[in-house]
């Protein structure tokens, strides 16, 4: 019977193939009977009675199902409640009955993913906000120091980090200038977290650099996941001797423009990445980058390094050296900033930037010479600068 | 961009507690999810008591590669086996050192010498 009830046509069929077949019975009884003629009363009521039959089962198995979507379909239409609808026969309106049921059930799957993802989007608005909020707005008083530093995130929440922090007397500064694992969320957590600890360690009154990032690293290890980590270097600035300290924990390069000799000395940060092991005492070291006026110091993170050209070459430090090398020799840090960008840019085209990127550029002005910092981040709110195709800090 | 790589697992005649895993390419974000896939149930064998990464043919890895390489050996230190990186040229050198990994994890110039060590 299956067969019969998966189609309303095959329906019709068998119901006209009965009433005929009636008919047909009934004709040949009454022949048999001998009655050749019958009243027109009995016909018209004959007749009634069929049309009534056959109301009866179209409301039953077509009209019926049928407006019970319709009346759903209405709900949903008109944004009232609706329910799904069970459906009562298999045939075609039993298809659109299922249909309906199939499509609602997506619909609101969809609402809810919409619904999740605005959720999703207004957290991560929250987040990039309170990172920004942790990025420095003021200009530390470094007395000698002339300072450039920028941060462009590839997500809305980044792993690029940079501060710059004075000690309760102010003498010395603290610079940093960080790169979480990755970027994203768990990025910007971390980030947070080891700029809230930095802070922490240099308000307690921590004296070197080596200390600010021996505590750092014993707090944060246990606290985050062994695939997580942060590469560092903190510059310490004793403003009343002039020296610059440095002390490495796993980051990139420091670059140093020499401006006696005009060339550019690079070393490696050294120590180990924060978050590696759990105590890196006996590795930290803090060790002092001789300055003498006219000097710079290049900070940077591998978003500038490992960034990409259209032909897939990689930018390198060996680059990042030529060019500083090529403008070390500018006035002022913002202008060497603008220039050492200038060629990155040239380099990378329309590169569509996969890591965080930051540097910071401080030139060693003299002792005389109060300077004041200048600090840029990356505006990622402009829809017209994320429509440029040229690298830019914006 | 996306970057290619390759891996395979070489074993060590007489000495079936020591695998080497040979990678080759680059190894990013992007492909990480592969190597993870395919070293897991390598390093999750405890009758694996020696893993050496041979770097002879990587071309590049990222910070994240070494991330997941620094779990990995976490959990073998852990269980008291060994985790070796050997065989890397001037570009992972400079990745591994940058970062410090070569002062917690046991590094050699070439395979030969590893096994020689171990």
């Amino acid at each position: 019977m299956k067969f019969l009830r998966d189609s309303l046509t095959k329906k019709a069929i068998l119901f006209f193939s009965l009433i005929i077949g009636v008919l047909v019975i009934l004709g040949i009884i009454w022949l048999r009977k001998g009655v050749n003629t019958i009243s027109i009363q009995w016909f018209l009521a004959g007749l009634s009675g069929l049309a009534l039959v056959i109301l009866i089962a179209f409301l039953w198995d077509v009209a019926k199902p049928i407006n019970r979507v319709a009346e759903q379909i209405k709900n949903l239409l008109s944004g009232h409640e609706y329910q799904r609808i069970k459906p009562i026969t298999i045939d075609e309106v039993g298809v659109f009955t299922h249909f309906f049921n199939e499509i609602t059930h997506d619909l609101e799957k969809i609402s809810y993913d919409v619904r999740e993802r605005k959720r999703m989007s207004s957290e991560l608005d929250i987040a990039a906000k309170i990172q920004k909020d942790v990025l420095p707005k003021k200009a530390p008083n470094a007395k000698g120091l002339d300072i450039v530093a920028k941060t462009k995130s590839a997500a809305e929440v980044g792993g690029d980090s940079f501060d710059f922090l004075s000690s309760p007397d102010a003498n010395d500064t603290f610079i940093y200038i960080g790169d979480v694992t990755g970027h994203g969320v768990p990025a910007g957590l971390v980030m947070v977290m080891v700029d809230t600890l930095i802070h922490s360690m240099v308000s307690m009154g921590l004296k070197s650099a080596k200390d600010v990032i021996v505590n750092t690293n014993t707090l944060l290890t246990p606290r985050i996941s062994a695939r997580l980590f942060m590469t560092l270097v903190m510059l310490r600035w004793d403003a009343a001797l002039q020296k610059m300290y440095y002390t490495g924990a796993g980051h990139e390069h420091i670059l140093v423009y020499k401006a006696k000799e005009e060339k550019v000395e690079s070393f490696k940060s050294g120590g180990i990445a924060l978050g590696m092991i759990p105590d890196n005492s006996k590795i930290a070291k803090e060790v002092e980058i001789p300055l003498e006026v006219g000097d710079v110091i290049v900070l940077y993170t591998d978003g500038l390094t490992e960034a990409k050209s259209q032909a897939g070459e990689m930018y390198t430090v060996e680059k990042m050296e030529a060019s500083l090398k090529k403008h070390g020799y500018l006035p002022t840090a913002e202008t060497i900033f603008d220039r050492l960008t200038k060629d990155f840019a040239n380099f990378v085209g329309e590169y569509v930037q996969v890591d965080d990127t930051t540097m910071i550029v401080i030139k060693y002005a003299g002792a005389e010479k109060v300077t004041e910092t200048k600090l840029t981040i990356a505006n990622e709110e402009n829809p017209k600068l994320q429509e440029s195709t040229i690298w830019s800090w914006e | 961009m996306s970057t290619t790589f390759q891996f395979n697992l070489q074993q060590v005649t007489n000495r079936p507690e020591i695998k080497v895993i040979n990678l080759s390419g680059e190894i990013d974000e992007g492909t990480l999810p592969q190597l993870e896939s395919y070293i897991q149930p390598i390093y999750t064998n405890n009758d694996n008591k020696i893993i050496i990464f041979n770097f002879a043919q990587l071309e590049f890895m990222s910070s994240k590669v070494i991330g997941y390489l620094n779990d990995i050996h976490n959990h073998m230190v852990e269980q008291n086996r060994r985790m070796i990186m050997t065989e890397y040229n001037e570009t992972i050198k400079d990745i591994i050192t940058l970062v410090g990994m070569d002062q917690v994890i046991e590094c050699y110039d070439n395979l030969e010498q590893t096994l020689t060590k171990i």
